[in-house]
């Protein structure tokens, strides 16, 4: 089973290595990502300061900050796997892979991490660097920092198997961006990466729990801010659970897919 | 006939083409408006949950968000009948501008003129009953259509003086898209959020202060003259972006690469 893990290990790996290359253009057209930490700085401290409120939905001004910070990171860093995926079937590219000795799903899975890594770590320095510039910087416990590196792997693994899996409907639909738009409005918001999902009103609450989101986003950046380890056994026992299910409904789109696959020409 | 007459000829010419267009590609153009809509709304019930939680933390309520919001998407889609401000570098850089050049009319009318985003205008009808729904008061409406025209104007200035600096800078569309990502960021927040040195560039550098503060202000407070302020600022700045277009043009210098037709 582990040796059988290694080509996927090793792809992930080589896409990481390829995506290093294009670190400092990262960096440097993180624009968008300033002016927004900028905006979330002041409205947070206006509504803070405001309301009179030390700790809103469970975190303190500068929770809230730090918690914007990595959330923005994770969803920015996404690198456009379902679009590669829409691609390969329109063109007919996805036939080659049928007899090739790997698991296409996991080959992408794969491929999109080792970038998303990459892409991760550059986005969070950016926003790192530009939070510390303005609100001091910020340092999570030690103790929960492999925990931390475990929950973001499994958060980013079960959002690129969903983005993987709408690309999958390529095989019934031309264009899957409509589907696409759908899933990252709906993780902007239940996911919890514009605001976290505690200060939502119930019945939000309710739909945010019940949708795999919340995993995605909102948990890991709880962690880093609030770096409580009494809950995160079970946290990331959760989330295997979420990228076993969402893997499992994956597969079972694709194999539906491949049955009405029909390609012409060479 | 009239040159004003050969020009409005010219634009309904161009309209009725881009108007075809949108009927040949209506699925993906529904799409695309789909897509828009799905955007703002998701903002919108962020800033419903912030206004639930936190309703006195200014004079401003879900309401006055709304209205900002449908105020900046109507003014955006007057903007995409003029869809080509947005890729004024692109055209210069990539050997576009030639075809407007060796026209009879003026090359920035033909050029703005030539490609429409006529989509965006069933958008704007969309926010616009929207909120008459929310106000229906004649007055507000009224108010709301004129600062809808005004921003849109004062949004057309701003991407014409950073388009048109693609004559002198190589980089001005990555310059020009931050920028233009930050007002349209700024202008769907509250201007009360901002302190210091921000609150000074929303109404100078970044002048989204025109079409979110002044807005709500007119429309909700009836402060009249700021009509006038923001309209003389978005002829300012179109004034301004016609004479930089005018300035790149006499530093312009054609290359190799040949288009026939270029929209």
């Amino acid at each position: 089973m582990l040796k059988s893990m290694d080509k996927y290990l090793a792809a992930a790996a080589l896409s990481a290595k390829n995506y290093l290359a294009y670190t400092s253009e990262v960096i440097f057209r993180s624009g968008f990502l300033v002016v927004i930490l900028f905006v979330f700085v002041n409205l947070w401290t206006v509504t803070y300061s405001r309301s009179g409120a030390g700790v809103i939905g469970g975190f303190d001004l500068k929770q809230m900050l730090w918690y914007l910070v990595f959330t923005e990171s994770i969803v920015i860093s996404r690198p456009r796997v379902h679009q590669k995926v829409e691609e390969d079937i329109r063109t007919g590219a996805v036939s080659y892979t049928l007899a090739r000795p790997y698991n296409y799903l996991l080959f992408q899975l794969s491929v999109s991490f080792g970038e998303r890594m990459v892409r991760f770590i550059s986005t969070l320095m950016v926003g790192y660097a530009v939070m510390s510039v303005m609100i001091g910087p910020y340092l999570p416990g030690l103790s929960a920092l492999p925990f931390l590196m475990v929950t973001v792997a499994l958060a980013m693994l079960a959002d690129l198997i969903g983005m993987i899996t709408v690309g999958f409907l390529a095989f019934w639909v031309e264009d899957v961006s409509p589907f696409f738009l759908v899933y990252s409005r709906l993780q902007m918001l239940l996911g919890g990466m514009i605001i976290p999902i505690t200060l939502f009103p119930p019945f939000l609450r309710r739909l945010s729990e019940w949708l795999p989101f919340r995993f995605m986003v909102y948990a890991p950046a709880k962690l880093f801010v609030d770096c409580d380890i009494t809950q995160v056994w079970s946290l990331m026992a959760e989330q295997i659970f979420i990228c076993i299910l969402l893997f499992f409904i994956g597969m079972s789109v694709y194999r539906m897919g491949v049955k009405r696959l029909d390609v012409n020409g060479g | 006939m009239s040159t004003a007459g050969k020009y409005l000829g010219l634009f309904l010419g161009y309209f009725h083409v881009n108007a075809k267009e949108l009927l040949e590609y209506r699925v993906s153009s529904l799409i695309a408006l789909f897509g828009s809509l799905l955007n703002s709304a998701i903002w919108l019930v962020f800033w419903w949950v912030f206004f639930r939680r936190f309703p006195n933390i200014s004079e401003w309520q879900f309401v006055h968000l709304f209205t900002i919001w449908a105020v900046l998407n109507v003014a955006l889609a007057l903007v995409s009948v003029f869809y080509n401000v947005y890729k004024v570098p692109a055209i210069i850089n990539e050997g576009k501008l030639e075809y407007y050049l060796v026209r009879p009319k003026n090359a920035l009318f033909h050029l703005l003129i030539a490609r429409m985003q006529l989509i965006d205008l069933l958008e704007a009808a969309i926010w616009f009953i929207s909120f008459i729904i929310l106000k229906p008061e004649l007055p507000a409406v009224i108010l709301f259509l004129v600062m809808s025209v005004i921003s849109a104007a004062i949004i057309h200035g701003f991407l014409l003086i950073l388009g048109s600096l693609g004559f002198f800078l190589k980089s001005a569309d990555g310059i020009g898209t931050e920028l233009y990502n930050a007002l349209i960021t700024f202008s769907t927040y509250p201007n009360w959020i901002f302190r210091g040195a921000a609150k000074w560039i929303i109404f100078t550098v970044i002048p989204a202060g025109f079409i979110s503060y002044v807005p709500v202000q007119v429309i909700y407070n009836r402060v009249y003259w700021w009509i006038l302020g923001s309209l003389g600022f978005g002829i300012f700045l179109n004034v301004v972006g016609c004479l930089v277009f005018s300035q790149g043009l006499k530093y312009f210098e054609t290359g190799n690469t040949f288009v026939l037709r270029a929209d």
